[in-house]
């Protein structure tokens, strides 16, 4: 929960935008000129590109399963399977979750790969990544992608 | 060199002092009549970066603070101050009169949704007996990659159902707020509202309240962002859809 939201106060001051919050609004957003105004939109089409990776819903189906299984629900649940079973089995779920969302992340990867053949500016990257990912189709971390470059 | 267009404002708009933009070059307007541009100089060919962005956020936003602001998409570069002053503030004169009584005297305040996943899925297992039940077969089911899936299918429509239904929850008790609300689609992660509130100036404190007021009382899966003040970005974008300025 964060900090601001919860303090027990009467007056909520707005905060300034975020560059995340900047993304959304300034690049799409806003007025525009007639063609008799020279526009320059050197390197904004990078910033523009959806980033967004359509990646199997397999993935996230798997992720939402391993977070509900992790779950611990103890202030509500009524405990219905012996404990002992449950670990054994979650543990070896989990194996093997781990495994397929991994493979789904190496072709993500590589798919960012090719995208970002234009590799000599890492700020679009990050702006993209940071800030245009789906709710519904999570991308690999940046830390990941980063490595993955590295080795390759 | 080039001039870098932030917004359109009033022609006796007072700038804050000191206000500096994209590459740390102080911005000043280029008045025409009685409108102005806010610009600032820049080198055209350097690479546009993150500060840039911010930069132009940055000015516009201290601005909003005592002023009616047309914010410019970012990205609009022109040659000189004539061909400001011509190609947009002559050529634009009643589209941009026009648009800067309609905005006169309001600004924009965002207030961005999020959930925390956690608190969402408990939520959810706690309410819905038939998803628990989902999850604890998928349990005992040795290894099942199938049901393992099924869970997290359920899992994930239950999450889409909640969001909807919080974000409803939210976008009736913000409406009350606003002169208009518009809601923007949702990109972030985890983030189930975006709305933009246009919102008098003499009704902000009321406005701060409230929304502080509304985040206390909300449970523990949601939480708010409220970012503001800002130009009127959602409403301009809305206006021009509607009809050309510059037809």
């Amino acid at each position: 929960m964060t900090v601001t939201t919860q303090r027990n106060r009467y007056i909520e001051r707005p905060a300034p935008s975020s560059l995340a919050d900047v993304v959304d609004v300034i690049l799409d957003k806003g007025l525009v000129i007639d063609i008799y105004v020279r526009v320059s939109l050197v390197g904004i089409e990078l910033l523009t590109i959806d980033a967004r990776i359509v990646i199997a819903s397999i993935d996230t189906y798997l992720r939402f399963a391993e977070a509900v299984n992790r779950l611990d629900l103890t202030e509500t649940e009524i405990q219905g399977i012996p404990e002992l079973m449950e670990n054994v089995t979650s543990a070896g779920a989990r194996g093997k979750t781990e495994g397929a969302i991994d493979a789904v992340k190496e072709k993500v990867a590589n798919v960012v790969k090719r995208d970002d053949e234009d590799e000599g500016d890492d700020d679009y990257e990050e702006v993209d990544r940071s800030n245009r990912t789906d709710r519904r189709r999570p991308q690999p971390t940046k830390k990941s992608a980063a490595s993955r470059r590295r080795e390759s | 060199m080039a001039l870098h267009l932030y917004g359109v404002v009033s022609a006796g708009t007072p700038l804050p002092g000191a206000l500096r933009g994209r590459q740390e070059a102080p911005v000043r307007l280029v008045v025409h009549g009685d409108l102005a541009a806010v610009v600032s100089e820049i080198n055209p060919d350097a690479r546009v970066r993150r500060v840039d962005l911010l930069a132009h956020a940055r000015v516009l936003e201290s601005l909003v603070e005592g002023s009616t602001v047309l914010p410019m998409r970012f990205g609009v570069i022109v040659e000189t101050d004539e061909e400001v002053a011509l190609t947009i503030l002559e050529a634009g004169e009643g589209g941009l009169t026009a648009l800067l009584d309609s905005f006169d005297g309001v600004v924009q305040l965002t207030v961005k949704a999020y959930h925390d996943q956690d608190q969402a899925l408990k939520h959810l297992l706690r309410e819905r007996p038939e998803l628990r039940e989902l999850r604890d077969q998928a349990a005992v089911r040795p290894v099942a990659y199938h049901s393992q899936l099924s869970l997290g299918e359920a899992i994930a429509a239950g999450l889409d159902v909640l969001a909807n239904a919080d974000a409803t929850m939210l976008y009736e008790q913000l409406s009350g707020l606003a002169e208009r609300i518009v809601l923007e689609e949702v990109t972030g992660k985890d983030q189930i509202l975006d709305a933009a509130l246009l919102v008098r100036r003499g009704a902000r404190i009321r406005t701060d309240e409230a929304i502080a007021r509304i985040s206390r009382t909300l449970p523990d899966r949601l939480r708010l962002r409220y970012i503001g003040p800002l130009p009127p970005y959602s409403f301009v974008d809305s206006e021009l859809a509607g009809e050309q300025v510059w037809a």
